[in-house]
């Protein structure tokens, strides 16, 4: 097998409460995370899933323990590697497509290739009658796929989410990961994404990473191997769930 | 009908206050004390004569709006800034914060006493090269006290909401523009700025309604010898309260159309905020 896109060696973050306890939010994490996979992080609130997630994207940069970005010591954020957020993180300042070719933008593209890249992202989230809206004229979900069209818009090698579904109903969020299944068949990048729903991490990953609270840990790593797209009636999907949550519940007992 | 009814409710309060002004005046009946609506209207109309020999309502309001937007263009200047810093850094918001906020709740007219001894009656003129010239002798209405005192009001009302405007920028704006690989000039100038942008406009609209009303107080200053604010007072040595009140009325006049100004333009560019969670 070649090398991973990403490596996380011993990695360990601790927290000072207010009452200058030490809290264990991340121990001992060693994960390797291979091009093109589709790897989801599954664990119940509080575990350090979000914790981990902002350690690889650069935006803290408080941790031991060390991690590689195609075998380079990650020091900062990089447009190489996207983030979506789970609270909504557009500019609502600037319409649709300004919002989508930020990244670009950024990285000193001229006008007329931004908004060509832009569209490009926009036609691929459904959205490009809107490129003229403004973030609060459209739904949570519309938000949410204009955010992942702003992700993908600088090309990103590996594309971290954040529970990007979290905020939205059961009905959009079923929707919403259709959609992504679709757009990272067209389109295949390196995906972290961090849930705590079972069924969530099911439906769509590779590779589920089961991590516990209290200290954050990892418990399990359990690849997939249903082809897809998967039926959540197949009795294999519904064994798999049963397996996780019985996982996870020993878990919260202990 | 309803149409009708919705703008009498507007003019009921200025009508009640004019007939009882008409009233009291008549049953007064000494102009010193309160002249009549007619008095005030005579010298509202003709805003270009000259009156009781200190040019007219026009000159004086004119002279009066520079030595503002002097001093305010000052506050303006270096409130932003600050005030960014002092939102963005921690360490310069503990550098500034607790020292700024002690000369916060010192009234602008409180510095007068110190600002004379400072500044005596110097005005602009001194950075101009030649002692003749009409441009020389408005330069000379311009005194530094006044910058000053005008500069103080406006200040602080800038700076604070500029502070409020940068700290409340959701971080999520920022960091999600760093993992979109912007540095922190791009994260400055495109996230920041025009996130604080309509709590520093207002900020900057309160100051510009401070600044105007230290105004009176500012004129007031020894070597004064324009403007509204001491139009007014000079009228009240000479007895002639119908020019105190036409003074007053225009002072009004131009602080409401100063503060519409900025309510348009904070209606038509950041329309996005009210819709804004």
């Amino acid at each position: 097998m070649n090398n991973p896109i990403l490596n996380l060696s011993d990695v360990r973050k601790t927290y000072l409460t207010e009452k200058k306890e030490r809290i264990n939010a991340l121990d001992r994490i060693d994960l390797d995370i291979f091009e093109n996979d589709f790897v989801c992080i599954l664990g119940p609130s509080g575990c350090g899933k979000s914790t981990l997630l902002r350690l690889v994207a650069g935006l803290d940069r408080d941790y031991q323990g060390k991690i590689f970005y195609k075998g380079k010591l990650l020091t900062s954020s990089s447009h190489e590697i996207g983030m979506v957020f789970q609270e909504y993180s557009l500019l609502p300042w600037r319409n649709v497509i300004d919002n989508v070719v930020l990244g670009p933008e950024f990285l000193g593209k001229g006008k007329r290739e931004r908004i060509e890249i832009g569209m490009q992202y926009l036609r691929l989230v459904g959205l490009d009658a809107y490129t003229k809206s403004y973030p609060y004229e459209l739904s949570g979900g519309m938000q949410q796929r204009v955010a992942i069209a702003r992700s993908l818009a600088n090309d990103p090698q590996i594309l971290l989410m954040d529970e990007p579904f979290g905020a939205l109903d059961a009905h959009t969020r079923i929707l919403l990961q259709k959609e992504l299944l679709t757009i990272w068949n067209k389109n295949r990048k390196t995906i972290l994404f961090v849930t705590h729903s079972v069924d969530e991490a099911v439906y769509l990953s590779d590779r589920i990473v089961v991590m516990s609270a209290s200290p954050g840990k990892m418990l399990a790593d359990i690849p997939v191997d249903m082809p897809r797209p998967r039926k959540r009636s197949d009795p294999a999907y519904g064994a798999l769930v049963t397996k996780l949550l019985e996982m996870l519940e020993s878990e919260a007992k202990t | 009908m309803k149409k009708t009814f919705n703008i009498l409710i507007y003019f009921t309060i200025p009508a009640i206050f004019l007939i009882v002004w008409m009233y009291l005046a008549q049953s007064i009946g000494n102009k010193i004390i309160l002249p009549s609506i007619e008095d005030v209207l005579v010298i509202m109309s003709s805003p270009g004569t000259s009156l009781i020999g200190m040019g007219s309502l026009i000159d004086n309001i004119t002279i009066s709006i520079i030595r503002v937007f002097c001093g305010y263009v000052l506050a303006v200047c270096l409130a932003i800034p600050l005030g960014m810093l002092m939102g963005y850094s921690p360490l310069t918001f503990k550098l500034f914060h607790y020292f700024l906020g002690l000369f916060r709740p010192i009234p602008p007219l409180a510095w007068v006493p110190l600002v004379l001894a400072w500044f005596g009656v110097s005005s602009l003129a001194m950075f101009y090269p030649f002692e003749s010239g009409s441009l020389y002798v408005y330069l000379r209405n311009i005194k530094l006290s006044m910058i000053f005192i005008i500069f103080i009001g406006a200040f602080f009302p800038i700076l604070l909401s500029t502070i409020h405007g940068v700290q409340g920028v959701r971080t999520t704006l920022i960091e999600s523009a760093r993992t979109l690989g912007g540095n922190e000039w791009d994260i400055f100038r495109k996230i920041l700025i025009p996130a604080a942008a309509p709590s520093i406009v207002n900020g900057m609209r309160i100051g510009l309604g401070v600044a105007w009303m230290c105004l009176v107080s500012a004129e007031m200053l020894p070597g004064s010898i324009s403007g509204v604010g001491y139009l007014i007072i000079h009228a009240y040595t000479v007895a002639r309260t119908d020019v105190v009140i036409a003074g007053m009325i225009s002072i009004g006049i131009v602080g409401v159309l100063l503060d519409t100004i900025f309510k348009a333009v904070e209606t038509n560019k950041f329309s996005w905020q009210k819709k804004y969670r």
